[in-house]
């Protein structure tokens, strides 16, 4: 709790310029955060127990858990590659000495640490102050959660990264962004907890890499996986990652050639 | 007034003539969405998977709540399509241009764009509200159509309402812009579920100071015969239109001290 | 009614935020409030008819007067009355009586045709349908539009569109025109042409035309009237060839000769520099012609090349300063 606080603390100093966006940021994400709450209280009322292994303090763990990861994990309205795609500034960017997937995953990372510190620490508090939330004691837990947020960035990110590539094909980017993001809103785990899916649908879905975003963090952070298991968690995570990544390089390595066919 | 309501008219069409532009892309986007919408249905199809009644509420009942709040939120976003890009307007000095033009500055402001692609998500709003209807059995006696129409107008006028007085704040800083999604979008998830399930300071505040309660819940008590567990008075189910219009007055008084400011501020 | 505006003792007062240097409380920003006086004391009237040119060096509070007079901001105090309407309370009364043509923004609709802009226009303002098809011929005509009528304004070059702009405002018969810096960025032949409409157009129709610039041009070929403001203060009010002659009518002659010579004496020229082969010879226009000085010093020596700088508006500003100063 005190390590939070200090983090928390040096952020906020840090960026105080931005204060009254990040305030009203949080502030959104705490009111969503709230309704969600609310409904899932109003489920376990009716429900009694449990579904699966979630109980109602997990699942507003969850919720609030999300509510943060929201911002750092960027779902929606990131178009900075397609931009530079459409204004044929990717021409000269992809003539710069260094791997060009990974700078732009780099900066997202960075992005997201700077993010998930102002925008997903506080909603989180702001649950944990008014609804009775699990919160891990064991440091093993945090190291793998940590862990296991950066994985879901790094898969967030090569996602995104190839949406944006699509530019490369079809003038409205756009248009394909926000059907990829309402997708991957659903199917990892945002809107509602994969958990509480029909047993076929959540079997299936599960095979689908979106839940290495939202489902297997909260599972680690929760603690549905332990010992071993996390280590499973991490390393289905860390495949999809790699195996997303490594389409996104595929798919730049087309775009770069049209490029050079086109003439830009 | 009439032929002020019929150049606001003229200028709104001749924003939605300029969308049609690009039609095939506009057919594709409307469809998108459409189906997109349904994405937003699905978490609660899986609530009710394990549950026939949400505190009490079938899901007939919370399809009503969903698709009435969805139908009349999705026009409010074409009729406001303009104050969300307020900040960008601005500072782009094209308020400046708004006050030199023989008209109102709000309407200039919301008939300045009409995004009309929001039409396949409020079909897609209508559509569940129209299985909610068919699933619930109303007994439609003059009263009730009243009650409904009713409804259903003052749902979009405050949100409506809500949209002004949230982005007039754009006008006194640009930061705190995001706070207004939390009313409008907020308003319209928090409107999808019973009222009586949120916490009990949460329903004060949404009856009496954010009147969201009155979207769609309170009329909808006396709509399908339900009780509020929470007991709120009976009077509130037919309250709509007045609480409508009392917060459309406090929008229209936000909006006017906020051009002040910028009228004495500059840009 | 022959004022149609009358400003008196106007202020206008902004208050803006500066961060302070080095301040950093506990995640806090202190700011510093500081007050910066946009109008300082203006007052002045005009009359119907009149074609007025308020000139002043960028930040000097030319803008911040026309959005006073059109509605657009609130003075901090004072009197002001355009047309006998007070243009804080009755902004949509004094709309529909005056144009604004703003230089750097346009009022038309982006993306669409000039045409239908126009005809939005019409409706907005209620202009008679006869009355909006005789303007808008008129306008086509002696602007020039006719070529691009039907392309959406985003696609016009900037002499176009200001055209454009012009005509739009004209479409309701104002009986004022307020243009703030109409002529900015157009090249020479785009700027002849605006003149050279506005001062038919004040000619034929009696239109009072107020214009903001910091273009002399402008003034010299349009204005009988200037009002100088700077600092938001109206330094001069009257007519340009009394500027002219007390203050503005000096020019410098640069010339490169081909080799380096001791200064060059001129019957009407002082030489105010010299850096190696080239001299600043300074004179005064209504003294000698930049012809006949050329000629002169061509004849004394061989020349490379040669430049006129003109005086410009800061110059003459500086002038007026001077001169009001040494008093």
């Amino acid at each position: 709790m005190r390590l939070w606080w200090e983090v928390a603390r040096r952020g906020f100093r840090r960026y105080a310029t931005y204060r009254w966006a990040t305030v009203a940021g949080v502030f959104t994400n705490s009111v969503f955060g709230f309704i969600r709450a609310y409904v899932y209280i109003a489920l376990f009322a009716g429900l009694g127990d449990r579904i699966g292994a979630w109980d109602l303090p997990d699942t507003l763990t969850y919720t609030f858990v999300s509510q943060g990861l929201l911002m750092p994990l960027y779902l929606w309205g990131w178009q900075e590659i397609a931009e530079t795609v459409y204004s044929g500034q990717i021409a000269s960017d992809l003539y710069r000495p260094f791997d060009y997937q990974l700078y732009w995953l780099s900066q997202d990372l960075g992005r997201a640490t700077y993010h998930v510190l102002m925008r997903g620490i506080p909603p989180f508090i702001v649950g944990a102050l008014f609804f009775e939330l699990r919160v891990p004691t064991d440091p093993v837990t945090w190291l793998a959660f940590t862990v296991s947020f950066f994985l879901a960035v790094t898969v967030s990110f090569a996602m995104r990264f190839m949406v944006n590539l699509s530019a490369f094909w079809i003038i409205n980017e756009r248009g394909v962004h926000s059907i990829a993001a309402a997708a991957w809103t659903l199917l990892s785990g945002f809107t509602i907890p994969i958990a509480f899916f029909p047993d076929t649908a959540r079997t299936i879905v599960r095979t689908l890499p979106f839940v290495a975003m939202f489902e297997l963090p909260v599972d680690v952070f929760l603690e549905h996986v332990r010992g071993l298991e996390v280590l499973g968690t991490l390393a289905i995570q860390a495949t999809w990652a790699l195996v997303l990544l490594g389409a996104g390089r595929v798919m730049l390595g087309a775009g770069a050639r049209k490029l050079v066919v086109q003439g830009g | 007034m009439a032929s002020t309501a019929s150049i606001y008219t003229r200028v709104a069409a001749s924003r939605i003539r300029a969308h049609f532009q690009y039609r095939l892309s506009f057919v594709l986007q409307v469809i998108g969405s459409f189906f997109l919408s349904f994405l937003d249905f699905v978490a609660i199809l899986v609530i009710f998977h394990h549950l026939p009644h949400l505190a009490g509420w079938s899901l007939g009942e919370v399809a009503f709540l969903y698709g009435s709040s969805a139908v009349m939120f999705k026009l409010s976003d074409i009729l406001m399509t303009n104050m969300d890009r307020l900040p960008v307007f601005i500072r782009m000095g094209s308020f400046d241009q708004v006050l030199t033009r023989p008209l109102g500055t709000l309407g200039q402001v919301m008939t300045g764009d009409l995004d009309i692609r929001h039409v396949g998500s409020m079909t897609q709003g209508a559509l569940v509200l129209w299985i909610g209807v068919n699933r619930v059995a109303i007994d439609w006696t003059p009263e009730r159509v009243i009650v409904f129409v009713a409804m259903l107008i003052g749902a979009l006028v405050i949100f409506c309402s809500l949209y002004v007085a949230t982005n007039a704040v754009a006008f006194w800083t640009m930061d705190a812009r995001e706070v207004a999604n939390s009313f409008t979008y907020g308003g319209n998830f928090m409107t999808q579920f019973p009222m009586h399930i949120y916490g009990a300071w949460m329903r004060r505040i949404f009856a009496y100071v954010i009147p969201l309660g009155f979207v769609n819940y309170f009329p909808s008590l006396y709509l399908l015969g339900k009780t509020d567990p929470a007991g709120s008075p009976p009077i509130l189910r037919f309250m709509s239109p007045a609480v409508a219009l009392g917060l459309a007055f406090i929008a229209g008084s936000v909006w006017r001290s906020a051009v002040r400011h910028y009228r004495s501020t500059g840009s | 009614m022959s004022t149609v505006v009358e400003l008196r003792d106007i202020h206008k007062t902004f208050n803006v935020y500066r961060p302070k240097a080095g301040a950093r409380g506990l995640g806090r920003v202190r700011r510093e409030r500081m007050q910066v006086r946009a109008v300082d004391g203006v007052s002045f009237s005009i009359d119907r008819g009149e074609m007025v040119g308020y000139v002043g060096p960028n930040g000097a509070g030319k803008s911040t007067t026309i959005k006073m007079l059109t509605g657009i901001l609130v003075p901090s105090s004072g009197y002001v009355r355009v047309l006998d309407l007070e243009p804080t309370r009755q902004r949509v009364d004094l709309a529909r009586r005056i144009g604004v043509v703003f230089g750097q923004r346009t009022q038309l609709w982006w993306d669409l045709p000039l045409h239908d802009s126009f005809d939005l226009l019409r409706h907005i303002y209620r202009v008679p349908e006869e009355r909006f098809r005789v303007n808008l011929a008129t306008f086509t005509d002696v602007l020039e539009l006719e070529a691009f009528l039907a392309t959406p304004v985003r696609q016009l070059s900037l002499g176009q569109r200001m055209r454009g702009d012009l005509a739009a405002a004209l479409l309701h018969d104002p009986e004022i025109l307020f243009l703030d810096e109409p002529t900015i960025g157009l090249d020479i032949v785009a700027k002849a042409r605006i003149r050279e409409f506005l001062a038919e157009l004040n000619r034929e129709r009696q239109t009072t035309i107020v214009l903001t610039t910091h273009d002399m041009d402008d003034i010299e070929q349009l204005c009988k009237r200037m009002m100088i403001i700077d600092h938001g203060r109206v330094i001069y009010d009257g007519d340009l060839e009394t500027v002219r002659d007390r203050f503005g009518d000096e020019s410098v002659l640069i010339v490169d000769l081909i080799e380096a010579s001791p200064p060059i004496e001129v019957e009407g020229a002082r030489v105010e520099k010299v850096e190696g082969p080239r001299q600043w010879l300074r004179f005064r226009r209504s003294e000698v012609t930049a012809a006949s000085l050329i000629a002169a010093v061509a004849a004394q020596a061989e020349l490379r090349d040669l430049t006129i700088s003109d005086p410009d508006i800061e110059d003459v500003v500086r002038r007026i300063y001077i001169r009001g100063t040494g008093r």
